[in-house]
């Protein structure tokens, strides 16, 4: 009888000590707490991570042949780099163009780029986060763009000092505005992420014309993301004969499960 | 003391596999929860505060190396684990694999059920077809693991037996 009155009465004080960690949680009162399991965990997770990556690629590059899979893979980056080039480039021609006439417009073009390793990755299938080994101590700050393989990835939501968590653009909650760069209006939409890991453009107007194969690209609108980021390409629009706006799904040449490193653009 | 240093060292790891490897190997895109079978194991195998504790320390690493919604997974976890307690109270076959895989099942349902059901409002849509297959694949996998969790258990249950009659002698150095 005692024996079970014990055990009550532990288990009782343990849902306490539950509550109690997830209200100080809730309110921030575990931020410390979190700062020195970033510090402690951040080497050991990065270590279990590479170690990791380093086995999955392993073992896509014994299944092909001669190595065919890391060229290929080395090859993707490379287009996608000379992608985000020649994006920038067509943003830099569109704003010389708006330069000329108008003669106080700034450059937006990220002056700064830290690159982080991924050391952790959201533990469900639903929502889209990931750890990196960077923090307030690298310069890291809440809002600061993350970009990859030429893409933007998404943006910083928690620093601590070693460590920051990345809100990926295709998490369900995701939104930023962007723009098609393609169309001759460049029409403006707001991105959101979709559960299974894609993108819609929404909230573009019914009058715009926008094509499968657009590039679109980030609208910089606020101070924290650059304009001219990729974000992807339209796949298809759809238009409804009674709605205000236009949707288009878009996709990202960006292979969110697989992200080893990516580069934080510091503001400017 | 022996016994509680591996059961933590054993939830750690579980915690840390989650967070970096398997989110390299997703099969078909989706990641098993490894962490959710290991609590479920412990507490249809162990004593009930050993359990209940496990799951409140699971879902606080798991809370915190999250980007979103803390506490759901300490919550979710106390009270996966306090269904088991209630129902091994009532006679439940802590044993039996079946029942296992119907809780795991159970569990990996519910558990995402809440964190899609908590992003409804602020997604522009949920494509409930996705959502479906992804709880299938995820419920599929973490049915296996459960199986590898038995399977080991199986495989050791002399070992054990004979460590933990050593424990009690007191011949164990």
């Amino acid at each position: 009888m005692k024996r079970g009155r014990s055990a009550q009465r532990k288990i009782l004080g343990l849902m306490a000590i539950g509550l109690l960690l997830v209200a100080f949680g809730a309110v921030g009162l575990l931020q410390p707490v979190r700062s020195a399991l970033g510090v402690v965990g951040g080497p050991l997770a990065g270590w279990v991570s590479g170690a990791s990556a380093s086995a999955t690629n392993w073992l896509g590059a014994a299944a092909s042949i001669g190595g065919l899979a890391k060229e290929n893979q080395q090859l993707r980056s490379e287009v996608a780099d000379l992608r985000q080039r020649l994006s920038q480039e067509t943003e830099v021609k569109a704003q010389n163009e708006e330069l000329r006439k108008q003669l106080n417009v700034g450059s937006v073009r990220p002056e700064n780029i830290v690159a982080a390793e991924v050391i952790g990755y959201q533990p469900d299938n639903f929502r889209q986060f990931i750890t990196i080994g960077r923090g307030s101590n690298d310069g890291i700050q809440q809002g600061m763009a993350v970009i990859s393989q030429g893409a933007l990835v998404g943006t910083v939501q928690d620093v601590t000092a070693t460590t920051a968590k990345v809100f990926l653009v295709i998490d369900p909650t995701f939104r930023v505005t962007a723009l098609d760069q393609d169309a001759s209006n460049r029409p403006t939409g707001t991105i959101y992420g979709q559960i299974g890991g894609g993108l819609v453009m929404d909230k573009i107007a019914q009058t715009e014309t926008i094509r499968p194969g657009d590039t679109i690209v980030t609208a910089g609108t606020g101070n924290d993301i650059p304009k001219g980021l990729i974000i992807g390409k339209v796949q298809t629009v759809e238009r409804r004969d009674n709605g205000v706006f236009q949707v288009a799904q878009v996709t990202s040449d960006v292979a969110f499960n697989r992200l080893e490193v990516v580069y934080v653009v510091a503001r400017q | 003391m022996i016994p509680i240093l591996i059961q933590a060292g054993a939830l750690l790891a579980a915690v840390i596999i989650q967070l970096s490897w398997f989110s390299h190997i997703r099969p078909l895109g989706v990641m098993p929860n490894l962490v959710l079978t290991v609590v479920i194991v412990t507490a249809l195998w162990s004593r009930a505060t050993t359990a209940l504790a496990s799951a409140v320390v699971c879902g606080i690493l798991l809370d915190l190396a999250s980007g979103s919604d803390f506490g759901m997974r300490t919550a979710f976890f106390t009270v996966v684990v306090l269904a088991i307690i209630a129902t091994r109270q009532l006679g439940l076959h802590a044993e039996s694999f079946s029942i296992a895989l119907a809780i795991t099942a159970t569990a990996t349902i519910l558990a995402n059920l809440m964190i899609v059901l908590s992003v409804i409002g602020s997604t522009a849509g949920v494509d409930w077809s996705v959502v479906a297959l992804r709880v299938a694949l995820e419920v599929l996998y973490n049915s296996i693991l459960i199986a590898i969790l038995f399977g080991g258990r199986e495989l050791t249950r002399d070992r054990r037996a004979r460590i933990a009659d050593e424990l009690r002698r007191g011949s164990w150095l």
